[in-house]
């Protein structure tokens, strides 16, 4: 691993005495790191990730292709495929208990039942020879030991609770039969049909059209709010995550580099990378006619320095950036649960990043 | 040379259907493309927007001639470019370059980036083989990427680069057209406004005409004049970007205006749709967007709107078209 690895000082201040076992806490991730063994290096893909989760809360973590959210999602859920990926350290505490040390029988108990998944492509998450009543079946059937007759009617409420209309009917269709947006309802279907306690959605929207994106994401809201259950939402459109939860946690490089209410973090992003994703993505809804981005290319992971692994698109860099990588930590008014890592956050915070436009 | 750039006249393409997909026999007719006109002055922008299955790539074919319309034609220069001769047929299509959504599959994997580039060259018999190398290189610095990057394959480029060298491939031809069929939707947000500058400044310095088709309307404003928003094969609203964005008349527009998700969720009118686009293989009678209209009237199903003026500054395809009002978003169905 490279750089240093935020542990109790990079969590904000509300995880900071949470190191402990803490068995009231729905999901804590502390300390995340997770490699790629390609030829002879391991890439690091996850570099150091904490965040908690309480019940009937939600967080998204935002970040473009390559900066390890879905890789982090996908160790939480345990479907990480090693090898080639492994995990090199930290821990992700569900409900006090160590998911990383569990033996795979048990791990198999809590995925579907306490934490599930939805997958942002449909198609590619179901089996395409199966009937999708019969698949969202198997669930009940596996975990609750159903019978057969039992399991089709209880994929039938489940289909029925996703407003896929005519469920009864449509039960026996096969995927290829649904159109994108009732696809990815019986996807949902299927993640909540056991009622676990932590929903991850990995793009859930990303693949279907505006308006379809608009009804998927009011239902999983609303059914999340009805059943009382978490959200931890994968995202690369912070327009999505702001409609879903009211924290985000933004990730660069492997690494979160802001965190916070996004009610705070939006009006006044406290690292340079969110503040530029911010502006790439606030410009349009302004009358300028030039859009604000960042320049140059997320960094190659095989070859971070020791700095930030920012500093090379950075306005703001300085020497010290290119030798440092910062820790995440607090930034703004004590308890807002804000932190950032960033040499200059503080200073970014109080004034807006300097613009130095190449 | 006066008048418009490109005309397109009521333009149509319809498929047969096939019998494994969609369930449509091969007696279905599907109107992908519908009737559809409009026309681009040179050096100017159209945007194109709409779901999947509206149509708008379906019209990027025609337009580019990889498909010939069913009825209509499409004139550029004045000329039509399904009914030209061989030889000026060749010289058209130099003159009209496709920049395709999939910055991975549009690059041959086991060729340079220069071999990319320079295709052209070899396609329409230009530039001397010896100068090539150079006026790649030109190429490359015009779009913001090294030297160095001709040598490379594909795979060594990140899905910005790889657009960026779409894009220089595409003006190695000296096109007075781009059909730029979602160029950014694969690409990460950051990207996604390095390549909108891009085309912005490219546009400003060549003068080289739009057709900007995309689904998604946060970056119309940035790269368009003019925009047509399209439903199940037809135009249902067109006018100027800003006036349409301020202003949309047409129920669908207004949907789809407030469905882009915003990063101030509390200052948004949204307006849910309910159901999934028809098949276009059987769309409704009457007006196509009324089985999802919240403004949606008896005489919807039985008359078809045309793309017309109605009373506003830019035409609409509504029979109740007007600017939204509070009430609509509580009479959604």
């Amino acid at each position: 691993m490279t750089g240093p690895t935020p542990t109790a000082s990079g969590a904000t201040p509300t995880e900071a005495g949470a190191l402990a076992t803490d068995a009231s806490r729905l999901l804590e991730v502390s300390d995340l790191q997770v490699g790629f063994d390609i030829g002879p290096a391991t890439v690091p893909a996850v570099r150091g990730v904490s965040f908690t989760l309480e019940e009937r809360d939600g967080l998204a973590l935002v970040g473009e292709s390559g900066s390890g959210k879905t890789v982090t999602a996908r160790t939480i859920m345990g479907i990480l495929r090693c090898p080639p990926g492994r995990v090199t350290g930290g821990q992700v505490r569900f409900r006090g208990e160590d998911l990383l040390r569990l033996p795979e029988s048990r791990r198999r108990t809590y995925r579907g039942t306490r934490i599930s998944m939805i997958f942002q492509e449909a198609l590619a998450a179901l089996n395409p020879v199966l009937p999708v009543g019969y698949q969202i079946g198997e669930l009940f059937r596996f975990h609750q030991g159903s019978s057969r007759r039992q399991a089709r009617r209880q994929a039938i409420e489940a289909m029925s609770l996703v407003q896929i209309p005519h469920a009864a009917r449509r039960a026996g269709d096969y995927p290829h039969q649904f159109s994108g947006g009732m696809r990815q309802r019986v996807v949902i279907a299927m993640a909540l049909a056991l009622r676990p306690d932590l929903v991850i959605a990995d793009e859930p929207t990303t693949a279907l059209d505006v308006t379809i994106q608009a009804q998927v994401m009011e239902l999983l809201q609303q059914l999340l709010e009805q059943e009382g259950m978490s959200l931890l939402l994968i995202t690369h459109d912070l327009g999505v995550a702001a409609y879903a939860t009211s924290r985000i946690a933004v990730m660069y490089a492997g690494r979160i580099v802001e965190t916070g209410p996004l009610g705070e973090v939006y009006p006044a992003p406290a690292h340079p990378y969110t503040y530029g994703l911010m502006e790439s993505i606030r410009g349009r809804e302004r009358e300028s006619r030039t859009l604000h981005a960042i320049p140059g290319a997320p960094p190659d992971l095989t070859q971070l320095g020791p700095g930030c692994p920012f500093a090379p698109r950075c306005p703001r860099a300085v020497a010290l950036c290119r030798e440092v990588e910062p820790p995440l930590d607090p930034v703004g008014s004590a308890g807002s649960g804000r932190a950032s890592a960033c040499h200059f956050a503080a200073e970014i915070l109080a004034e807006g990043v300097l613009e130095v436009r190449g | 040379m006066s008048g418009p750039l490109l005309q397109v006249e009521g333009v149509s393409k319809v498929f047969r259907g096939n019998r494994t997909r969609h369930g449509l026999g091969p007696r279905d007719l599907i109107r992908a493309v519908d009737q559809v006109s409009f026309t681009l002055a040179a050096g100017s922008t159209l945007a194109i927007v709409g779901e999947s299955g509206c149509g708008k790539s379906t019209l990027a074919k025609l337009l580019l001639r990889f498909e010939e319309p069913t009825a209509g034609r499409v004139r550029f220069d004045g000329r039509d470019i399904v009914r030209v001769p061989r030889a000026e047929s060749r010289r058209l299509r130099r003159r009209i370059q496709p920049v395709l959504q999939d910055p991975y599959g549009s690059l041959n994997p086991r060729r340079i980036v220069f071999d990319a580039v320079s295709e052209p060259w070899q396609a329409f018999r230009e530039i001397r083989p010896p100068d090539r190398r150079v006026a790649a290189a030109e190429l490359l610095g015009r779009v913001g990427l090294g030297e160095s990057l001709l040598d490379r394959h594909p795979g060594a480029l990140s899905g910005g680069q790889r657009q960026r060298v779409n894009i220089a491939r595409a003006l190695a031809a000296r096109p007075d057209l781009l059909v730029l069929d979602e160029p950014l939707s694969a690409l990460d947000v950051s990207m996604q406004a390095q390549i909108v500058n891009l085309l912005r400044r490219l546009q400003d310095e060549l003068s080289i005409a739009y057709v900007f088709i995309t689904h998604d309307l946060s970056l119309v404003p940035f790269l368009s004049d003019q925009v047509a928003v399209m439903y199940l094969g037809s135009i249902v609203e067109t006018g100027p970007v800003d006036e349409v964005f301020s202003r949309a008349v047409h129920p669908y527009t207004q949907a789809l205006l407030s469905a882009v998700p915003s990063l101030d969720p509390t200052g948004q009118q949204r307006i849910v749709l309910h159901g999934d686009v028809p098949s276009p293989g059987a769309p409704p009678s009457g007006c196509r967007f009324r089985t999802r209209c919240w403004r949606a009237q008896p005489e919807c199903a039985e008359r078809r709107p045309e793309l017309v003026d109605r009373g506003y500054p830019h035409p609409s395809a509504c029979h109740f078209a007007e600017p939204l009002t509070t009430g609509d978003q509580r009479a959604r169905t």
